[in-house]
């Protein structure tokens, strides 16, 4: 196998995990599609920065710092909707040569420490925002830009991926059984 | 055996500002005889800009430069010291110094970062730095700057747009046209190589960022001995003084060199320029007095007093200056 | 326990866990995670303590990765992946490679050669190389496989290409060294010009040779050689040479800075796409689905690799390893070598920029001491961050290309082709060490 598809098992069929995987899907798709769009007007708001500058000598206010945001949403909510479809990018070819175990055993390793890992980054981040929600705490610039929102989206975003994660684990785990099962 | 405390720094590891901090590092081996040190980190690997004073109010260092600019919400009282166009090293760090462990507001401040202050750090005056000479406000209209916060503002009001770009792309920026000049600081001119790609230096002094420098996570100072705390003071406190005296030496040494050349690369100098400096400086006042307004109604109550202390600080610093002269002066 | 025995066990753990298959985010991040914890809880001064040591892991996990991603200067990475996904599916890039195939048909391995063509001149308008790799990758892989070249061949000469990214100018890393060693930028770029072409040269000269031992990994395509059909393949290419143009011109004329471009290049191709109906909105859509989708693989390694930077800035190992090298009165050659091994073996790991942050205080004291020159070992260091970006087992560059292609072609492959081109790189790196007039006699004319 020259794959590192680590993503989502396919779930024996009947498992109750399916609901909760087609259900979460969904999310991720819509999450995949925002940070699309948010990309798209990052494009458009640098060229609209330039054309601006350029053509009537006015700035956009604070287009850098918007920019910066912006990549926030880009990168994390798409995480989730990855490690379901293809996975995180991994190194195979150590396992691919010993007994299906270790593979198995890695697998199921990784997703229980990225789900400890990335639920920690998630819940360390939501757990700053009511404090700067209460504070109201902004970024310094000419818009006055709140800073909850980009804990809130960076949460959501790295909150979906532990939560797949996890799922990924669970599933693992199934597919070891039933597998081992099968092989008896 | 020296307890080393952590000190993450997110700038390079050279230049004045650098220099300083390891001064500091000697000096506190050296009246500690060898009981503390400094284990120093630079370049941002520890601490970021972004995430310093949150490090070190969580122990992620045990000291560590900080700006509060860059993070919303926290060490507010220490932005105050940025609203005034104090161009002078010495008098502006002091007044700040004095602020900051004198004010009941700041201490309060840094108490809630679970931080304690214990030096300042400055930019120095910041002058503008472009391709072609700006010395009239009819020069400056629809020029493009690369200016930020109440500096940028500043440049606005007189007709100049102000472009927002990180330090690292203004060279590139410089070099080719995209932006036909930048607020700039001596250091920053030196350090960023500024000098190659734009020749001409208008000396506008605006205000320097006075808010910024050096704080210490409250667990550590309290692990100290007494009088570790005392030493420690003194040296924040000497710091602060050295940098100033060092910030003030390096600006001149370093206009002298760029006025002599470096490379070939001499810099022209726009003296004079009285009419733009105060346009420009009002502007940036009242860009911060404005800052200041929304801060009171967020709830830094004290905000009134705070200015009053710095500007009596000021006040005291300068008179003591135009009597004295710098306390430096007098030992070199 | 000694913070740098934690910094040397931590690069092990992370190889057991790649071994193991643990993906590469979370193995980096994990052990970043995990060293920090230890560090914090034995501090020589306290008893051992867990629970005072999760404050400052806690706001590092907090702080750093949102800190990261909330960045203006790397939006360059995802927009240039998209500018890559936009011009796959508006055509222009199969055009592009027909045209290559119509007049290189009868160049040994012609398509990997424009290949690294390509990426050098993607490297004149990118300051990071790992957006010349994104863009390029998307790009030049899929063609070239689709002409039946071998895996290795196809995704190790756009990983290598990509490379120059950061070598020839503008570069970002350039700009970081200058200001901590404080050299002249200018001259730093102009020393970059010679190495720059010497590599992409040597990357050429490898291709030559490898089609010439195994003829099967590049076939030559049918050729037809009416000049009126080369004419004609040539004629479809203008909408990428417009883009191109509109680019680097606009750079270079003052328009806008490098880091600008990326956003600029995504719309021009928009607008050029639409004008041309060569791009309906479920293209676009397409376009915009993989660009994030391969942004996010990358920035989940990104942030880990970020963690990793925190972790050993913690260790303090590189200040070590740098503390040995500089007290052991060796000769300059010596000293020179292992600072060479110093950064192939933190470039296993770390990222380029990480790196530089890292060692740059603690190396050029060593090397001012021996008196070496401050730009030329600009051009060393930078040449070498660059080797670090395709060597196993954290290569940034061949994970692009590797978020690219999905499951048609490992990562072990990748690595295995990058590593023929690598030693091309080595005879470079030996050609530099030993003759500095390569990297000096142009900024010296300044
Ligand atoms: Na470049
Ligand atoms: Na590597």
């Amino acid at each position: 196998m020259s794959g590192s598809n680590d993503g989502m098992p396919s779930l024996p069929p009947g498992s109750g995990l399916g609901i909760l995987d087609r259900f979460l899907d969904r999310i991720e798709r819509a999450m995949s599609f925002v940070a699309g769009l948010v990309l798209l007007a990052m494009g458009i708001l640098i060229t609209a920065s330039v054309a601006a500058r350029e053509q009537i000598g006015v700035t956009i206010p604070d287009d850098i710092l918007l920019v910066g945001l912006s990549m926030v949403a880009v990168v994390c909510l798409p995480l989730s909707h990855v490690q379901r479809d293809r996975g995180q990018i991994s190194v195979t070819v150590i396992t691919d040569r010993l007994p299906w175990g270790y593979g198995a055993c890695g697998r199921i390793l990784g997703h229980v420490i990225g789900t400890l890992l990335f639920g920690a980054i998630a819940w360390l981040t939501v757990a700053s925002v009511p404090q700067a929600f209460a504070q109201n705490h902004y970024y310094d610039g000419q818009l006055l830009i709140p800073v909850w929102p980009v804990k809130v989206v960076f949460g959501i975003g790295m909150g979906l991926f532990a939560i797949r994660l996890a799922l990924c684990a669970v599933g693992d785990v199934i597919v070891c059984l039933t597998s081992r099962g099968a092989e008896k | 055996q020296t307890r080393e405390l952590r000190y993450a720094d997110f700038g390079p590891d050279r230049g004045t500002r650098a220099d300083a901090i390891k001064w500091m590092d000697s000096e506190l081996r050296a009246r500690s005889d060898g009981a503390l040190g400094l284990n120093i980190t630079w370049g941002g690997t520890l601490l970021g800009a972004k995430n310093a004073i949150e490090g070190a109010g969580n122990g992620v260092a045990d000291m560590a430069s900080v700006v509060p600019v860059y993070e919303p919400g926290k060490l507010s009282a220490w932005r105050v010291s940025d609203i005034r166009p104090v161009s002078d090293e010495y008098i502006g760090m002091m007044a700040t110094y004095d602020l900051m462990t004198q004010s009941d507001a700041a201490k309060a401040d840094f108490e809630a970062q679970n931080v304690r202050f214990v030096a300042n750090f400055t930019t120095g005056p910041s002058q503008l730095l472009s391709r072609e000479p700006i010395t009239t406000l009819d020069e400056l209209k629809g020029k493009k700057i690369r200016a930020t916060g109440n500096f940028g503002k500043a440049f606005e009001e007189n007709g100049a747009a102000a472009v927002s770009m990180s330090q690292p792309d203004v060279y590139q920026a410089l070099s080719t046209g995209t932006i036909d000049g930048t607020a700039s600081y001596a250091y920053v001119i030196n350090s960023y190589k500024q000098y190659e790609v734009a020749s001409n230096l208008t000396t506008i002094n605006m205000g320097q960022n006075l808010g910024w420098g050096i704080v210490i996570n409250n667990r550590v100072w309290a692990s100290l001995k007494p009088e570790q705390q005392e030493l420690l003071t003194q040296l924040g406190r000497d710091t602060t003084l050295y940098l100033a005296q060092k910030m003030y030496e390096s600006r001149t040494t370093i206009m002298q060199k760029l006025r002599d050349g470096i490379d070939g690369n001499t810099i022209v100098e726009h003296e004079g320029a009285e009419a733009l400096s105060k346009s420009l400086n009002d502007a940036a006042e009242k860009a911060g007095l404005d800052w200041l307004a929304r801060e009171k109604e967020q709830g830094l109550s004290e905000a009134d007093a705070l200015l009053a202390a710095f500007d009596a600080a000021v006040e005291k610093y300068t008179a003591e200056r135009d009597a004295n002269g710098y306390p430096w002066a007098g030992s070199n | 326990m000694d913070p740098h025995l934690v910094g040397y066990l931590g690069f092990a753990a992370v190889f057991v866990l790649l071994a193991l298959r643990v993906p590469i985010a979370i193995s980096l991040g994990s052990v970043a995670a995990g060293g920090m914890l230890l560090i914090y809880a034995w501090q020589p001064w306290m008893p051992f303590s867990l629970e005072a040591a999760w404050a400052p892991v806690s706001a590092l996990l907090a702080s750093t990765p949102v800190d990261f991603v909330n960045s203006y200067a790397l939006s360059t990475v995802p927009l240039f992946i998209f500018i890559g996904h936009l011009a796959f599916q508006a055509g222009f890039t199969t055009d592009i490679y027909a045209a290559a195939r119509v007049w290189l048909a009868r160049l040994p391995g012609g398509l990997a050669i424009a290949s690294i063509v390509g990426c050098g001149g993607f490297s004149a308008i990118s300051g990071s190389s790992v957006a010349c790799a994104a863009a390029m990758g998307r790009i030049a892989v899929p063609e070239m496989l689709q002409s039946r070249y071998s895996k290795a061949m196809a995704s190790g000469s756009v990983a290598i290409g990509g490379t120059l990214g950061s070598l020839i100018p503008p570069s970002i890393l350039f700009i970081i060294f200058g200001v901590f060693a404080e050299q002249s930028i200018a001259k730093l770029f102009l020393a970059a010009a010679v190495p720059g072409i010497l590599s992409l040269v040597g990357y050429i000269v490898v291709v030559m040779i490898w089609v010439r031992l195994r003829p099967e990994d590049a076939p030559r395509t049918a050729t037809d050689g009416l000049s009126e059909k080369r004419m004609e393949a040539l004629g479809r290419c203008w909408p990428i040479v417009l883009l191109f143009a509109v680019i680097i011109g606009g750079i270079y004329m003052g328009a806008f800075t490098p880091t600008e471009a990326a956003g600029v290049g995504a719309v021009a191709t928009l607008i050029l796409g639409g004008v041309l109906r060569r791009l309906s909105f479920a293209k676009i859509a397409e376009a915009l689905r993989e660009a994030v989708t391969q942004t996010a693989q990358l920035f989940a390694i990104a942030i880990a690799g970020k963690l990793f930077v925190n972790f050993i800035a913690l260790s303090t190992i590189a200040a070590q390893l740098t503390d040995w090298i500089g007290h052991a009165e060796l000769s300059v050659v010596l000293v020179m070598a292992l600072i060479c091994i110093l950064y192939v073996v933190l470039g296993m790991m770390l990222d380029p920029l990480g790196i530089i942050l890292l060692t740059l205080p603690v190396t050029l004291p060593v090397v001012e001491a021996y008196g070496l020159d401050l730009i030329w070992y600009g051009i060393i260091v930078v040449k070498l961050l660059e080797i670090g970006l395709v060597t196993p087992p954290i290569g940034l560059n061949v994970f692009v290309i590797k978020s690219i292609v999905g499951d048609t072609i490992s990562l072990e492959k990748i690595f295995k082709g990058v590593s023929v081109f690598l030693i091309s790189d080595v005879v470079v790196m030996i050609l530099l060490l030993t003759f500095p007039i390569l990297s000096l006699y142009l900024p010296s004319l300044l």
